[in-house]
């Protein structure tokens, strides 16, 4: 409850504020976004499964957002951004859409 | 094991496993402090931030996107539409070109009519140099000759009609070209021509047939004056064959007062031009 609680406060707050993104982190906040998300869904099913550990949860959180902005940013340099970008997005994306099957078979008993 | 795969089995962080086998390890339940909840649930804010600043930040962009992808297209069909109008231009002027070109071939074609008929009635009138065969006539002085028994100005302006008579085409003498305004005058003792003082022996340069002159000088009725003059005052006169000479211009007197008359009806332009010929 507080987690959601949690969540409906973020989104007012950032679109109260709108804070405008440095130009430079522009190309990278979408990755992050992403990131954020495997590792949302992966705390969902950790909860479900009774696993979840908070301490866990922050560290996942912030590390894949700080490794896959880093990874797009390395790729940027090196010239390959737009291949790293797509490589982390699809190993995310997967990571996601099997987190949320598991989710699902325990929400649903399926 | 194939990559798919292993990242499909490996989907949740292998974190959550360690931290719950260390815990059933140390026979500790699971702690449900309040504390952690509430850090899960100021993660979570910043997650909510995150996806908000990204979303917003994305439509702004696709704004800004499109609008410049408008404010192209407007450019582009402005800069067409300024091409248009400058191939309009160009197509214009090239007309006014082709038009100024056939114009000034009309002119220059006149310019080089009148520049010839300036030269030759520049050869005609004594104002332009000529170059051409002649005869060279010299005239001089009785030896001991004093006073009256001098060549006067009427004797020269004689043997120069009779030079014209005989075919002449150009005349200088001693290097003083004979135009229609040229004159032979008495001062003193000396003669001038165009103003300028002779001095004896006086050379006439002729330019003309050198085969027909000598012969239409003795034969023309002036010519015979002149040979009867010359006899009777005792002078010496001498024509020779003068090869090619060329014949200096006269200086051009500046006209101070006198204007070019507008050419008027019924009254043809050549008159007024060739007037003095």
């Amino acid at each position: 409850m507080i987690a959601a609680l949690g969540l409906l406060v973020g989104v007012v707050l950032g679109l109260i504020f709108t804070p405008d993104v440095p130009a430079g982190l522009d190309p990278y906040l979408p990755i992050a976004v992403v990131a954020a998300l495997d590792a949302v869904f992966g705390a969902l099913r950790a909860y479900l499964e009774g696993i979840f550990d908070d301490k866990v949860f922050v560290v996942s959180f912030f590390s894949n957002v700080v490794i896959a902005a880093a990874i797009v940013y390395l790729g940027d340099k090196l010239g390959v951004g737009g291949q790293l970008s797509t490589g982390v997005i699809v190993v995310l994306g997967i990571r996601i859409f099997s987190n949320v099957a598991q989710i699902r078979r325990y929400v649903f008993h399926a | 094991m194939p990559l798919l795969v292993l990242i499909t089995q490996r989907s949740l962080d292998a974190d959550y496993e360690h931290v719950a086998a260390r815990r059933r390890a140390s026979g500790d339940q699971a702690p449900r402090h309040p504390l952690p909840r509430r850090t899960a649930a100021i993660v979570l804010v910043v997650f909510g931030l995150l996806v908000t600043v990204a979303a917003v930040q994305t439509s702004r962009n696709a704004s800004v996107d499109s609008a410049s992808r408008a404010d192209l297209i407007d450019q582009v069909n402005l800069r067409r539409q300024s091409l248009a109008d400058l191939q309009r231009e160009l197509s214009r002027a090239q007309s006014r070109e082709l038009a100024l070109r056939a114009r000034l071939t009309t002119l220059s074609t006149a310019d080089q009519a009148e520049q010839s008929r300036l030269t030759r009635l520049g050869v005609r009138t004594g104002f332009g140099a000529v170059r051409g065969p002649g005869i060279q006539a010299t005239v001089a002085n009785p030896p001991d000759a004093a006073g009256p028994e001098l060549i006067r100005d009427s004797d020269l302006a004689l043997l120069t009609d009779a030079l014209w008579a005989a075919g002449a085409e150009a005349i200088s003498v001693n290097g003083q070209r004979l135009t229609v305004l040229s004159a032979f005058r008495n001062v003193g003792v000396g003669v001038l021509v165009n103003s300028q003082p002779l001095t004896p022996p006086y050379v006439f340069s002729v330019v003309g047939n050198p085969d027909t002159l000598p012969a239409d000088l003795l034969s023309s009725p002036i010519g015979d004056q002149w040979y009867a003059l010359k006899d009777t005052l005792g002078l010496r006169f001498d024509v020779k064959d003068g090869g090619t000479m060329t014949l200096p211009a006269a200086r051009q007197q500046p006209l101070r007062h006198a204007e070019v008359a507008p050419p008027q009806d019924g009254q043809p332009r050549t008159q007024t031009g060739e007037g003095g010929t």
